[in-house]
């Protein structure tokens, strides 16, 4: 949460570690005047008056996560207090040193396309809305290709939009494997979930970091976590918590290894269930050759090479 | 790195990452004036012309929205009036866990590491020590 000084431009992200939730903006209209939130457009800021914000046809209506906004203080100055948004960081300079945990990717490379970073944006005089699809656009340094969310999948061709050439990866992320165009991305997959827990089972790639270790985000469609809370590994369907209503599994200090709920005391819905956790780039048989003479090494060099003598 | 492609963009600076964030100095990055009022090129490489198509914005303290762009830069870098010289100084670089908003009409993308851009209806991530 932040404390609201008694000043009148504050800017700012809503969203931590601890906790996340959209807060109603019609509620602090007693202390906000106007909202201010960059427009997926690219070019303009969405505006919003607090006291209108209650409004069906306003445009913002709530601090939502993962989102900056700037405001500004309603009423005469003599009439400010000091109040409160729950979950908001402010970002006003020298307030804060603290750090983002990017939900995407902020750059990846693809095999045989090049390096794509995260960007404000498409060209806004080429796509509307410049954030496609309301998701990040990815592009090369020199601009020869984009990654793109098409609404369900995305896609890398040569122009935000355009599917022609266009090859796509089946994923929420942007930074999933495109067929044989493998990311660099790091990755793991859980499986062994069962029931309505399957959902969790898949393939997780890098997205961002949390307590210097990477944050894994599901690949199929984005809906769970995997990080590092400090002392264990867990995996949740919210984003880096286990605060609030979320559901969560708790492993171990390694990030590979069992998610056990078994006993039931080990995570919250998803009971009875146990699941591994195995670090994708290091799947054993997929780093075997058949003639042993190639040169093999994994990230630690802690696992063993398994040849085809072995299995 | 992010791109700044669009002509205005919010964003938080400094992320969670394998490499600890360090903070950037905006002269050195996109250029500044010397005592004889000659254009300095940043690392960026953006030509003078280029470089005065942008405004990187921030909240101060106070509450007040403030700018730094190369017309601060030729105006106060210099002065030798020391209480004008300390207007822009008191933002001249991005510092690790604010937010600032960039104005950008360039033609070419805006490399700035380190920024996470926002936008309306899109989670970009959480905020965390």
């Amino acid at each position: 949460m932040a404390n609201i000084d008694k000043i009148n431009g504050i800017s700012g992200f809503q969203g931590t570690d601890l906790s996340c939730g959209s807060v109603s903006l019609y509620g602090l209209r007693n202390f906000i005047d106007k909202v201010f939130v960059s427009s997926p457009n690219g070019t303009s800021y969405t505006v919003q008056t607090t006291s209108g914000a209650n409004s069906p046809f306003a445009a913002v209506k709530n601090f939502d996560c993962g989102i900056g906004y700037i405001f500004f203080r309603a009423g005469a100055e003599s009439s400010w207090s000091t109040f409160n948004i729950p979950n908001f960081e402010v970002g006003n300079l020298a307030s804060t040193n603290k750090r983002c945990t990017t939900l995407f990717p902020e750059s990846f490379t693809i095999t045989g396309k090049g390096t794509f970073h995260l960007t404000s944006g498409a060209d806004p005089s080429k796509v509307s809305p410049a954030w496609y699809s309301k998701m990040p656009v990815y592009k090369t340094a020199n601009g020869s290709l984009s990654a793109w969310f098409d609404g369900s999948v995305y896609q890398i061709s040569g122009s935000v939009g355009n599917k022609s050439g266009a090859i796509n990866n089946s994923s929420y992320l942007p930074n999933a494997h495109y067929g044989d165009a493998k990311s660099s991305s790091s990755m793991i997959e859980i499986s062994g979930f069962t029931g309505s827990s399957a959902a969790a089972n898949g393939q997780y790639f890098e997205v961002g970091y949390l307590n210097k270790q990477p944050l894994f985000r599901n690949a199929k469609d984005g809906k769970f976590y995997y990080f590092f809370n400090g002392s264990t590994w867990v995996l949740s369907d919210t984003p880096i918590t286990v605060n609030g209503n979320a559901c969560y599994i708790n492993g171990g200090s390694s990030k590979t290894g069992a998610l056990d709920n078994s006993g039931g005391s080990n995570g919250k819905c998803f009971d009875g269930q146990k699941a591994n956790v195995r670090d994708g780039a290091m799947d054993s048989r997929s780093l075997a050759v058949e003639d042993e003479k190639s040169l093999l090494s994994t990230e630690d060099k802690l696992n063993v090479m398994i040849t085809e003598e072995n299995l | 790195m992010a791109l700044i492609t669009t002509s205005k963009s919010l964003g938080w600076y400094g992320v969670h990452g394998a490499s600890d964030c360090v903070s950037t100095s905006l002269p050195e990055q996109f250029g500044t004036y010397a005592s004889n009022g000659s254009f300095q090129q940043g690392k960026s490489g953006l030509s003078e012309s280029q470089a005065k198509l942008m405004s990187i914005w921030t909240m101060l303290p106070s509450g007040s929205a403030w700018p730094w762009n190369l017309s601060m830069e030729q105006k106060y870098r210099n002065h030798p009036i020391p209480s004008l010289r300390d207007l822009v100084k008191q933002h001249d670089s991005l510092k690790c866990g604010q937010m600032y908003w960039i104005t950008w009409t360039g033609s070419s993308d805006l490399n700035i590491p380190g920024f996470i851009p926002t936008a309306f209806g899109v989670d970009m991530g959480r905020i965390s020590d």
